[in-house]
C-alpha cells in the first residue's frame, strides 16, 4: 500500500499509520467504527486497529449529540438494532418540543417545514454536534418512518451517544421514504445512483445512495444549505483523489455546522448539487459510511467540503492572501464565506506579490506561494556550478612567469666578460704612492743623500745597554728569536747592535725560539753580525742553538720549569748542559740575562708571563718592533718594571748602535728610513685633507640641495 | 752581506731573491700571476721548513730518541705521548678524526690553565700594582723627574686606565640600551661619558699602533730596496763597459 | 654513545686544567712534578700538531691539483716547494747550508717584500681615511699616528723643538693608559674564558 504523506509536517508514512510518526498528527480522520471500537493510541505509537477513539479527541459535533443524548429522555421505541442517537432523534419527533429548538437555525428549520417551532427549539448548547436525542425535522425526512424532525435536536446527541448508539440509532428502514421530504442536499446523489454508484472511491454507504435520496428531490435541493448542497454535488462528479483531497477532520466539520447553527445563514453553493447521494438511510449505510472513513476515503457528503486547491482559484491583485487556506470563494459556502475577514485596503496593497514564488505542492499547505520550503534547500537537488578547467593567471603572475623564463634561458648562454680596465684612479693614486715612497727611499740608498740626524737614545734604550755592558765575559745569555722572517728588515736592525754587543762582551749565548724559523732567523743574523763586527762567534763555543720551543706559552712554561729537560739537546745533536758555561745553568733564572726578540706583542706578553716569574731577580730585556712598543711599554713602566730594558725598532737600534759607537743596520737604514717616513708623513697628510676637504665639500653640496629641494 | 765574497750559489740565491721581491711588488700594479706564484712557493717552503723543525727539535729527539735509547723509566713515560701523538696523528683522517678529539682536549685543559695562570701572575697582579703605585713619589724623586709632570703623567695614565677599561662595558651597556631597559638616567650619562673618555685613549692607542706597524713595513722596505741596490750595484759593472 | 665521551673529555679537560693552574699558586712537590710532566707531553704533542697540520695541507692542494679548479698549478707548485723543503731540511738539517739558503733566498725576500708592499698599502689607505668618515675618534687616531711618525723620523736640516718630546710623551702617557687598560681587559678576559673552558661551559674541543 502506498505511504501517506503527513498534512502537517509533509513526511511519509505507512499507510495503516493513524497517526504521523512524527508528529502525531491525524493521518485518518475519524470513524464510526473507530468510534465505538478505538482505543486510545499510545503516544508515539500508531493506531494499528479500528480502536475506539477517546472521548476527548472526539469532534465537538458528536461530544454534543452524546451529551444530547444523555439529558433527553430515552427513546419510546428502544430497538435494539437502531442507534441510540437515532431513536433518541426519533422521540423528541413524536411531540417532545424541546425548550433548545428557539436556537436552531433557519437553514435547519427550513429541511423541516411541519416543525417551525420545533425547528426554532434550537439546542440550548450552540456547541452540541448535530444528532440529538430528538429528531430533527430533516432527519425525520431522512427516515420514511420517522417523523421529521426539528433540526435542533439533532445537536443534542451528545457525541458518546452518538458513538455508541450510532449503529443502533440508524433506522433499519431507508428513513428516506418520501422524496420530497428529503432536503435539498441530502438528495442530490441519489437522482444518478448510477453515476454516483459507478465512480470508484465510492464509500459503501454511498454507493447505496443513501443520501443521494436525502438530495434528489428539488425541493428539498433548494432548501438545503450551500455548503452540502456543494458536498452533494461534488458527490456526483466523484470523490477527489486521495493525494489531492485533504482530510479535513470532523471536528472542522461539526465547526461549521454548529457555527451556521448559531445563525448565520449558510452560504449559498454555488456548485451543482452532488446527486445520487443519499444520507444515512439506514445502519448498515451509515455504518459503511463511517467505516469507510477508516480506510481514509471521505464520503460523499464529507468529500463535497474538500476546499478547492490553489490552482482553481486565479489570485488577483488585491486577492486575499492564500495563506487563510481556505477555498476559493467561488467554493465556500455562504456562511463561511461570510467569516472570510476583511481586508483593509492598506494591507493588501502592503501584500508582497508572490507571483514569483514557488508553490507549495505537498503537505496541507499545498496551492500556497511563498512558503518555507519543508525540505531544506541543501536536500534539494541541484545542478552543480560549473568551474572553468583553465588556469586563472593575472598580469602580475604573467610578468614574473616570463621574467623567469628570461632568466632561464639567459643561464645557459654565455655572457661576454666585461674586461675591467688596467688603469684605474685608485690604481694610479696607489702607484703614484709607491713612486714617491720608492723615491724618497731610493734617493738617499744610491746618493748617499741628506744625512739625517742619529735619534736620541731613550732610557729604556740605556737600560739596556746598561745591562749588557755590565755582563761578563762568558756570561750565559738567554738570547730568543721570536720574529718572523716578514720582520726581518726591522729585526735585524734593531737587534743587530745588541748582539753585537753581547759578541763584544763576550757572552756565551744561548740561542732559543718559539718561532719555527727561530733557529734559521738566528743563524742569518749572527753570521751577519758575526761578519760585519768581524767577530769570531761559532757554535757551540761561543753560542749555541737549542732549538724550537713549540707551544706558545705552554712550551714557555714547561723551559721555564725545566729548560735541561725540554731542550735536552742543541740542534747540532749535542747537549749543551754538559760542558761550560751553560753546565750550571738548571733553570733560566740562571741565565744573567734574558733578551727576548720579537715582533708581536702577545709574543711579548707571553714571555712576560710565563718565563718573568721563573726569572725572579734576572733581568728581562727585550728588542721590539715599532709595532708593539704600545703594548709592551706598561711592562716597562710597571713598579717594579717586568722589563728592565727596551730596544725599540730602527730608531732603537740606531740609538743603541750610537751608544756603543759601532755602526750598524740601523745607521745604515736611518737615512732612508728617515726620509721615507717624511714622504710617507707628507703623503698621508696631503692626502687626507684633500679627502677629507672634498668630502665636506660634497656634504654641503648635498645639504644645499635638500635644502634647494 | 759581502757580495764579493759570496760564492756562485750564493750569488744565485741573491738574484733569486730579487726576482722575488720584485714579483712581491708588482702586487702594487695589481694581482698577477707572478706575484700568486711567488706566494704559493713562500707557503710551500715556510711549511717545510716548520716542520723539519718540529721533527728535528722535539718529536725526535724528545719522543722517538729516548724510545729507542732511554732508561726503561723515560721508555714508560714517554708510552703515553706515544699513544697520544699516535691518536692526534688520526686527525688526518676524516673518518678517524674523532680518536684525536681526547687529545686536544688534553692540550686546551693545558693550554687554558697556562693562559689563566699567566693573566693572573704575569699582567693582571702587576698591571694593578704598576696602575696604584703611579703616584709613589719616591721613585719620581729617584729620577729626579717634576713631580708635578709626574703626578700629571700618572693622573693621565691613571684616568686613561680606568676609562679604557669602562669603555669595554664589563657589564655596562650603551645608553641607548639602558634607556631601552629603563633603567636610572643619571648613572647611564656618567658611565657613558667615561666610555667615551676612554674612547679617546683608545683611538690614541690605535694610533701609536698603527704608526709602529707603518715604521715597521717602512724599514722592510728600505730593507729590501737596500738590498736591491747593493745588488744592482754589485752587479751592474758587470753589465757596463769598462 | 655520546654522553659520555662528552664527560670523558670534559673530565680530561677539568683535571688536566686543574693541576696545572694549581701549580701557579702551590707549591708542592708532586704536584710541579705532574705539573711539568704534562707540559712537557703538551710540548710534544705540538710539535705532533704541527705534523697534522702539514699533512692536512698537502691533502687540500693535492685534491685540488687533481680536481678541475683553476689555480691548480699554484697547487703543484706549492706541494714541489713543500716537498724539496722537507727532503733537504730532513736530510741536511734546518740549519744546513742548503736549509738556509732556502730559507735565505726564498722565505725571507718574500715575507720581507710583503711587508715592504704593505708600506704602500698603508699609506693609501691612511690618505683615504678621512674620506670613509670624519669623527673625533678617526681625527685623533690619524693625528696622532702623524705625530708619533713625524716624531720619530728626523728631517735633514729641520730640526722642530719639542717634536720628539711630544713623541715621547705620547706613547709613554696617553697610549701607555690606553694599553694598559687593553692589557687588563684581555687578561680578565682571558681568566672568564678560561674558567668557563675548565668547568665545561665552552668546549672548543668538540663534543
Amino acid at each position: 500500500m502506498a505511504d501517506v504523506r503527513c498534512p502537517m509536517c509533509g513526511k511519509l508514512n505507512p499507510a495503516e499509520l493513524e497517526v504521523c510518526q512524527f508528529c502525531q498528527a491525524r493521518l485518518k480522520p475519524f470513524q464510526a467504527s473507530s468510534l465505538t471500537e478505538a482505543e486510545p493510541p499510545a503516544s508515539g505509537q500508531p493506531s494499528t486497529s479500528k480502536a475506539e477513539p477517546a472521548e476527548d479527541v472526539l469532534p465537538d459535533w458528536l461530544q454534543s449529540l452524546r451529551q444530547r443524548q444523555e439529558s433527553l429522555p430515552e427513546a419510546a421505541e428502544p430497538q435494539e438494532d437502531v442507534p441510540d442517537w437515532l431513536s433518541n432523534l426519533r422521540a423528541p419527533a413524536e411531540g417532545t418540543p424541546s425548550a433548545a429548538e428557539d436556537a436552531v437555525p433557519d437553514w435547519l428549520s427550513g429541511l423541516s417545514g411541519d416543525t417551525p417551532s420545533q425547528a426554532e427549539a434550537a439546542p440550548a448548547e450552540p456547541e452540541q454536534v448535530f444528532f440529538s436525542g430528538e429528531e430533527s425535522d430533516w432527519l425525520s425526512k431522512i427516515s420514511p418512518s420517522q417523523p421529521a424532525e426539528p433540526p435542533e435536536t439533532l445537536a443534542q446527541v451528545t457525541p458518546g451517544e452518538a458513538e455508541s448508539n450510532l449503529a443502533e440509532t440508524l433506522p433499519e428502514e431507508s428513513p428516506i421514504q418520501n422524496e420530497e421530504e428529503t432536503p435539498e442536499w441530502l438528495k442530490g446523489p441519489a437522482e444518478e445512483p448510477g453515476g454516483a454508484a459507478g465512480q470508484t472511491g465510492l464509500t459503501d454507504w454511498e454507493q447505496e445512495g443513501q443520501l443521494g435520496d436525502l438530495g434528489a428531490s428539488s425541493e428539498t435541493q433548494d432548501e438545503l444549505p450551500d455548503w452540502m448542497a456543494g458536498i452533494l454535488a461534488r458527490q456526483a462528479t466523484g470523490p477527489e483523489p486521495a493525494r489531492t483531497r485533504p482530510e479535513i477532520p470532523l471536528a472542522a466539520l461539526g465547526a461549521a455546522a454548529l457555527a451556521q447553527s448559531a445563525g448565520e445563514p449558510p452560504a449559498p453553493v454555488q456548485e451543482p448539487q452532488p446527486k445520487g447521494v443519499e444520507p444515512f438511510s439506514s445502519k448498515e449505510g451509515l455504518l459503511a459510511e463511517l467505516g469507510a472513513l477508516d480506510t481514509g476515503e471521505l464520503p460523499a457528503w464529507l468529500a463535497g467540503i474538500t476546499p478547492l486547491v490553489a490552482e482553481k482559484q486565479e489570485p488577483t491583485p488585491q486577492a486575499a492572501p492564500v495563506e487563510s487556506g481556505l477555498a476559493p470563494s467561488d467554493e465556500l459556502p455562504s456562511w463561511l464565506e461570510a467569516m472570510r475577514p476583511v481586508e483593509s485596503a492598506a494591507i493588501l496593497a502592503a501584500m508582497p506579490d508572490l507571483s514569483h514564488e514557488t508553490i507549495e505542492s505537498a503537505g496541507p499547505l499545498s496551492g500556497l506561494r511563498g512558503v518555507l520550503p519543508a525540505e531544506p534547500g541543501v536536500a534539494q537537488g541541484q545542478k552543480p556550478h560549473v568551474h572553468s578547467i583553465k588556469l586563472q593567471i593575472s598580469e602580475t603572475n604573467q610578468a614574473n612567469a616570463l621574467l623567469i623564463e628570461q632568466m632561464i634561458k639567459t643561464e645557459g648562454q654565455a655572457r661576454p666578460i666585461v674586461r675591467r680596465s688596467v688603469i684605474t684612479t685608485q690604481r694610479i693614486l696607489r702607484i703614484g704612492i709607491a713612486v714617491v715612497l720608492f723615491l724618497a727611499v731610493l734617493w738617499p740608498l744610491v746618493t748617499g743623500g741628506p744625512q739625517a740626524s742619529l735619534p736620541g737614545f731613550t732610557p729604556e734604550t740605556y737600560a739596556a745597554n746598561q745591562l749588557i755592558e755590565g755582563l761578563r765575559a762568558g756570561a750565559p745569555v738567554l738570547l730568543a728569536f721570536d720574529y718572523q722572517p716578514g720582520l726581518s728588515g726591522e729585526m735585524d736592525a734593531a737587534a743587530a747592535g745588541v748582539i753585537d754587543h753581547l759578541m763584544v762582551k763576550g757572552a756565551y749565548l744561548a740561542v732559543i725560539s718559539t718561532a719555527s724559523t727561530g733557529s734559521a732567523q738566528a743563524e742569518r743574523l749572527l753570521a751577519m753580525v758575526n761578519q760585519a763586527g768581524q767577530h769570531n762567534f761559532t757554535s757551540p763555543d761561543q753560542y749555541t742553538d737549542l732549538g724550537f720551543i713549540p707551544g706558545g706559552p705552554t712550551g714557555l712554561l714547561s723551559f721555564a720549569l725545566s729548560p735541561r729537560q725540554v731542550m735536552p739537546l742543541a740542534l747540532d745533536g749535542k747537549s749543551p748542559w754538559q760542558g761550560s758555561p751553560l753546565q750550571d745553568v738548571t733553570a733560566v733564572k740562571d741565565f744573567a740575562l734574558t733578551i727576548v726578540i720579537t715582533d708581536n706583542p702577545d709574543d711579548a706578553r707571553a714571555w712576560v708571563e710565563q718565563v718573568g716569574p721563573a726569572l725572579e731577580n734576572q733581568p728581562l730585556t727585550m728588542v721590539i718592533s715599532a709595532q708593539a712598543e704600545p703594548m709592551v711599554r706598561p711592562y716597562v713602566e710597571s713598579n717594579p718594571p717586568q722589563i728592565s730594558g727596551l730596544v725599540i725598532g730602527l730608531s732603537g737600534g740606531a740609538s743603541f748602535e750610537d751608544l756603543n759607537g759601532r755602526k750598524g743596520l740601523g745607521q745604515t737604514y736611518w737615512n732612508a728610513f728617515s726620509l721615507g717616513l717624511v714622504a710617507a708623513v707628507l703623503l698621508i697628510l696631503v692626502g687626507g685633507l684633500f679627502t677629507a676637504g672634498s668630502t665636506v665639500w660634497a656634504r654641503t653640496k648635498e645639504t644645499e640641495g635638500e635644502k634647494k629641494a | 752581506m759581502n757580495l764579493a765574497n759570496m760564492g756562485l750559489v750564493d750569488l744565485v740565491g741573491v738574484l733569486l731573491g730579487f726576482v722575488f721581491t720584485l714579483f712581491i711588488f708588482s702586487y702594487i700594479l695589481g694581482d698577477n700571476p707572478l706575484f700568486r706564484l711567488a706566494l704559493y712557493i713562500f707557503i710551500g717552503v715556510a711549511a717545510g721548513y716548520a716542520v723539519v723543525m718540529a721533527w728535528y727539535n722535539v718529536i725526535w729527539p724528545q719522543l722517538l730518541l729516548p724510545l729507542v735509547t732511554g732508561s726503561t723509566s723515560e721508555r714508560l713515560l714517554l708510552l703515553l705521548p706515544l699513544l697520544l701523538s699516535g691518536l692526534l696523528l688520526m686527525r688526518i683522517s676524516p673518518r678517524l678524526a674523532g680518536w684525536g678529539t681526547p687529545v686536544i682536549a688534553y692540550l686546551v685543559g693545558v693550554g687554558v690553565a697556562t693562559a689563566i695562570g699567566g693573566a693572573v701572575l704575569g699582567t693582571l697582579f702587576p698591571q694593578v700594582q704598576a696602575s696604584i703605585n703611579l703616584f709613589d713619589l719616591t721613585a719620581a724623586n729617584q729620577n729626579g723627574s717634576n713631580l708635578l709632570l709626574y703626578v700629571m703623567d700618572a693622573s693621565v695614565i691613571l684616568v686613561a686606565t680606568i676609562t679604557t677599561l669602562i669603555f669595554f662595558h664589563f657589564g655596562v651597556k650603551s645608553r641607548s640600551v639602558q634607556a631601552a631597559q629603563a633603567t636610572s638616567a643619571n648613572r647611564g650619562v656618567v658611565i657613558e661619558s667615561l666610555a667615551w673618555v676612554g674612547q679617546i685613549f683608545i683611538s690614541i692607542t690605535f694610533g701609536a699602533l698603527f704608526a709602529g706597524v707603518y715604521t715597521a713595513a717602512l724599514t722592510a722596505l728600505v730593507e729590501r730596496l737596500y738590498s736591491s741596490v747593493k745588488l744592482v750595484q754589485f752587479l751592474l759593472p758587470l753589465f757596463t763597459p769598462k | 654513545m655520546k654522553i659520555p665521551v662528552r664527560l670523558l673529555l670534559a673530565v680530561i679537560v677539568m683535571a688536566i686544567g686543574l693541576v696545572v693552574l694549581l701549580g701557579f699558586f702551590i707549591d708542592l712537590p708532586v704536584l710541579n712534578d705532574l705539573r711539568t710532566v704534562f707540559l712537557r707531553w703538551a710540548v710534544i704533542l705540538a710539535a705532533v700538531a704541527i705534523l697534522v697540520g702539514l699533512f692536512n695541507l698537502a691533502a687540500v692542494h693535492w685534491r685540488k691539483m687533481g680536481s678541475r679548479q683553476p689555480g691548480r698549478f699554484y697547487s703543484a707548485v706549492l706541494l714541489i716547494s713543500m716537498f724539496v723543503t722537507l727532503v733537504i731540511g730532513l736530510a741536511f738539517g734546518p740549519t744546513s747550508t742548503w736549509s738556509l739558503w732556502i730559507f735565505n733566498h726564498i722565505q725571507v725576500p718574500v715575507e720581507t717584500s710583503l711587508m715592504a708592499v704593505l708600506a704602500v698599502v698603508l699609506a693609501y689607505a691612511s690618505a683615504r681615511l678621512l674620506n670613509r668618515r670624519i669623527n673625533l675618534f678617526s681625527i685623533v687616531f690619524l693625528a696622532t699616528a702623524l705625530l708619533i711618525l713625524i716624531g720619530t723620523a728626523t728631517i735633514p736640516g729641520l730640526e722642530v723643538p719639542g717634536l720628539t718630546e711630544l713623541r715621547a710623551w705620547i706613547t709613554q702617557v696617553p697610549a701607555a693608559g690606553g694599553a694598559r687598560g687593553i692589557l687588563l681587559g684581555v687578561a680578565l678576559g682571558t681568566i672568564a674564558t678560561g674558567l668557563r673552558v675548565l668547568i665545561g661551559s665552552d668546549r672548543p674541543y668538540g663534543g
